[in-house]
C-alpha cells in the first residue's frame, strides 16, 4: 500500500508521462480529411461520369424523339436519312453477351467445381492463377483471336458464316468472362462450410451427390452473382465485338451474321471526327447511357439476390 | 478391467484393436483398445487434443477426408474390419451414422433434409412416412409437421439438431455417433437431446463425444478417458486411459489422472 503511493508520487513527480494530446488531435483531424478527400474522389469521379452523360443524352433527345429512339427498327445515325432505333444495337450485345454466357457459364462452373472440390491443393495451386491469367491477357488479342483463327477455322464447318460475325465475337468473348465466373463460382463454393459436406458425406453420400444436392445449393447465390457480374462484363466489352463481330448494325439474332454492339458503334463514332455538338457525338451519350442502365439494372439484380437468397452460415 | 466389463457386456458391436492414427507425421492417437457394447450409450471423455473425436471419425470412416490421415490396426463391425481394402466407406457411413457438434441442415426444406439420405441410398419404401418416422423418432415431428416445406435453416439451435439426428436416424443405420452435439446448444435444448438418446439406446448403439463431465454421467452406460500426453518429439499424442462401467469410472477410478479429470481438477 505505501510502496504504491511512493511509487505513484514518483511517477506524478518525474514528469516521464507528457502527452501531446493537442497534436495528436490535429493529426488525427488531418488524416481523416485527406483520406475522405480520396474517397469522395472516386465518387465525385462517377458522379461526373453520370452527369455528363445524363446531360449529353437530354440534348439528344431534344433533337430525337425518345418514341423513335425506342421504336426505331433501323440504326443508322450516320446516313442523311437518319434512323435511330437502338434496339438494333441491344439486340447486338445481346447476341454476343448470350453467346458468352453460354460458353463461360458452364465451362466457368465446371472449373470452379473442378478446383474446389476434386483438385488436390497442389493442382489448385497452380490452376488457379493460371485460370485468372486469362483474365490477364488483353482483348485486343482476344479479338484478333477471334478474327483471324477461330472465324477461319469455324467458316469450313458452318455454311454462311461471315468474316465478321457474332458467333466468333461471343465465343472468345465467353473465354475473356471465364476467369470472372470462375474464379467468383469458386470463391462461393469454397466458402460453403466444410461440416455440410461431411454432414452429407456421413449419410453415405458420393462426392458428386454432395457437389449437387449439398454444395451448389449453398453456394447458389454467389454463383448467380457471378454469372450476372460475367453478364455485365461481357455487355460493357468493347474491342473483342468491334474487331470480330464487325460494324453493321443489323437487327437479328443469327449468329452468323455481323453485327454491331452498343460499345461498337461508340467506337465507331469516337474513331471518326464528329464535331463535339453534332447529333452523331449526342448520339454515343444516349447510346453509352443505355448501357450504363443495362449493367446497372444487372448489378441490382445481383445484388438483389444475393441478399434474398445467401444462406447464412456462422 | 476386462473381466469385469465381459461380465456385464453380452454384445460388442464395435471393436477397436491396437489402432493408431496419424495425421502427416503427427500421432494423433495410439495403441487404443477398447469394445462398444450393442444398444448402450459409451461416452469418451477428455481433455482437448486427446483424440477422441478423432476416433470417433474413424468409425464411420470420416478422417479419409482429411489429407495425410493415416489409420493402423482394426476396427471390427460385427466381426468385419472397416478398414479392410474391401470395404466401401461410403456402405459403412450408411450403417454407423453421425450427428455434428455444430447443427449443420442443408439449405434444403426440413423434409428435403430428411428424405436426401434415403434418395442417395435408393430407399424404395414410401418416403413421406420415412420422414414422418423420423421425426417423430427425434421428438420434433410435432413442432414441425405443419412447416415441412420451410428451409431447415429456420429452425432454432436445438431444434436443427434433433433435425440432424432425424435425418442421421433415416438411413437407419445401427450406431449413432455423437461429436459433442450439445456443445452449441443452450440447457433446455440439451436436456432435450438426452432424453432423446435414452430413448434412443433401445434401438441404436450410441456413442458421444462430450465436453461435459455431468453429461457423460447422466447419459452413458459406458465411458473412456482420454488424455493427451508429450512425447519425446514434444508433440501430444491421445491414448486411453481408462474405459469401464460409468459408475466405476466416475466413482472409483483406478487411474489417478482419471479421478483428477473426472472431478474436474483439470482439463
Amino acid at each position: 500500500m505505501r510502496d504504491s503511493v511512493v511509487s505513484s508520487k514518483q511517477v506524478a513527480d518525474s514528469g516521464l508521462w507528457r502527452p501531446k494530446r493537442s497534436l495528436s488531435r490535429w493529426s488525427e483531424w488531418i488524416v481523416k480529411i485527406v483520406f475522405g478527400m480520396f474517397a469522395l474522389i472516386s465518387i465525385a469521379t462517377t458522379a461526373g461520369i453520370i452527369f455528363s452523360l445524363i446531360f449529353e443524352t437530354i440534348e439528344f433527345f431534344r433533337e430525337v424523339p425518345m418514341w423513335r429512339f425506342l421504336t426505331d427498327t433501323q440504326w443508322t445515325p450516320l446516313f442523311t436519312n437518319p434512323q435511330y432505333g437502338v434496339i438494333v444495337l441491344i439486340c447486338g450485345t445481346f447476341l454476343t453477351s448470350a453467346i458468352a454466357l453460354l460458353v463461360a457459364m458452364p465451362l466457368g462452373l465446371m472449373a470452379a467445381i473442378y478446383l474446389s472440390e476434386y483438385a488436390s491443393f497442389r493442382v489448385r495451386r497452380w490452376l488457379k492463377p493460371a485460370l485468372e491469367i486469362l483474365a490477364g491477357i488483353p482483348s485486343v488479342v482476344y479479338g484478333y483471336f477471334a478474327l483471324l483463327f477461330i472465324t477461319p477455322l469455324l467458316q469450313p464447318l458452318i455454311p454462311g458464316l461471315q468474316t465478321f460475325n457474332a458467333l466468333s465475337a461471343g465465343l472468345i468473348l465467353g473465354i475473356a468472362i471465364l476467369p470472372t465466373i470462375a474464379s467468383l463460382s469458386e470463391d462461393a463454393i469454397y466458402a460453403v462450410p466444410q461440416n455440410l459436406r461431411q454432414g452429407s458425406y456421413a449419410l453415405g453420400a458420393m462426392r458428386w451427390e454432395t457437389v449437387q444436392n449439398v454444395v451448389i445449393p449453398a453456394a447458389l447465390s454467389g454463383i448467380v452473382a457471378s454469372c450476372v457480374l460475367g453478364v455485365a462484363r461481357a455487355v460493357g466489352e468493347t474491342l473483342i465485338v468491334t474487331i470480330a463481330a464487325g460494324q453493321n448494325p443489323r437487327l437479328t439474332l443469327d449468329p452468323r451474321s455481323s453485327v454491331q454492339t452498343m460499345t461498337a458503334f461508340i467506337v465507331q463514332v469516337s474513331q471518326g471526327d464528329a464535331p463535339t455538338q453534332s447529333l452523331e457525338f449526342k448520339t454515343i451519350f444516349a447510346v453509352g447511357m443505355t448501357l450504363f442502365g443495362i449493367t446497372l439494372v444487372l448489378n441490382i439484380f445481383s445484388f438483389w439476390f444475393v441478399n434474398r437468397f445467401r444462406e447464412k452460415y456462422e | 478391467m476386462q473381466s469385469e466389463l465381459s461380465a456385464v457386456v453380452h454384445t460388442d458391436i464395435l471393436q477397436v484393436e491396437d489402432l493408431s492414427v496419424y495425421y502427416g507425421s503427427f500421432l494423433a492417437l495410439r495403441d487404443v483398445y477398447l469394445s462398444i457394447p450393442q444398444q448402450k450409450i459409451t461416452a469418451f471423455i477428455g481433455p482437448s487434443g486427446c483424440g477422441k473425436s478423432t476416433l470417433l471419425r474413424c468409425f464411420n470412416r470420416l478422417n479419409d477426408f482429411v489429407t495425410g490421415a493415416r489409420v493402423e490396426g482394426r476396427i471390427l463391425f460385427h466381426g468385419m474390419n472397416l478398414y479392410d481394402p474391401n470395404v466401401d466407406p461410403v456402405d459403412v457411413r450408411r450403417r454407423i451414422g453421425m450427428v455434428f457438434q455444430k447443427p449443420n441442415p442443408f439449405p434444403k426444406s426440413i423434409y428435403e433434409n430428411i428424405a436426401y439420405g434415403a434418395r442417395i441410398n435408393g430407399y424404395q419404401g414410401n418416403i413421406d412416412e420415412l420422414v414422418e418416422r423420423s421425426l417423430r423418432d427425434a421428438a420434433l415431428w410435432d413442432e414441425v409437421k405443419d412447416k415441412l416445406k420451410q428451409s431447415g435453416l429456420s429452425l432454432s439451435g436445438g431444434q436443427q439438431q434433433r433435425l440432424c439426428i432425424a435425418r442421421a436416424l433415416a438411413i437407419e443405420p445401427e450406431v449413432l455417433l455423437m461429436d459433442e452435439p450439445c456443445s452449441a446448444l443452450d440447457p433446455i435444448s440439451t436436456q432435450r437431446i438426452e432424453e432423446l438418446m435414452s430413448h434412443l439406446k433401445e434401438r441404436y448403439t450410441i456413442i458421444i463425444v462430450t465436453h461435459n463431465m455431468q453429461q457423460a454421467a447422466r447419459t452413458s452406460d459406458f465411458t473412456a478417458f482420454f488424455n493427451a500426453q508429450h512425447m519425446e518429439t514434444g508433440e501430444r499424442s491421445g491414448f486411453l486411459v481408462e474405459y469401464g462401467l460409468t459408475e466405476m469410472i466416475f466413482e472409483s477410478p483406478k487411474q489417478e489422472s482419471t479421478q483428477d479429470y473426472v472431478s474436474g481438477r483439470f482439463g
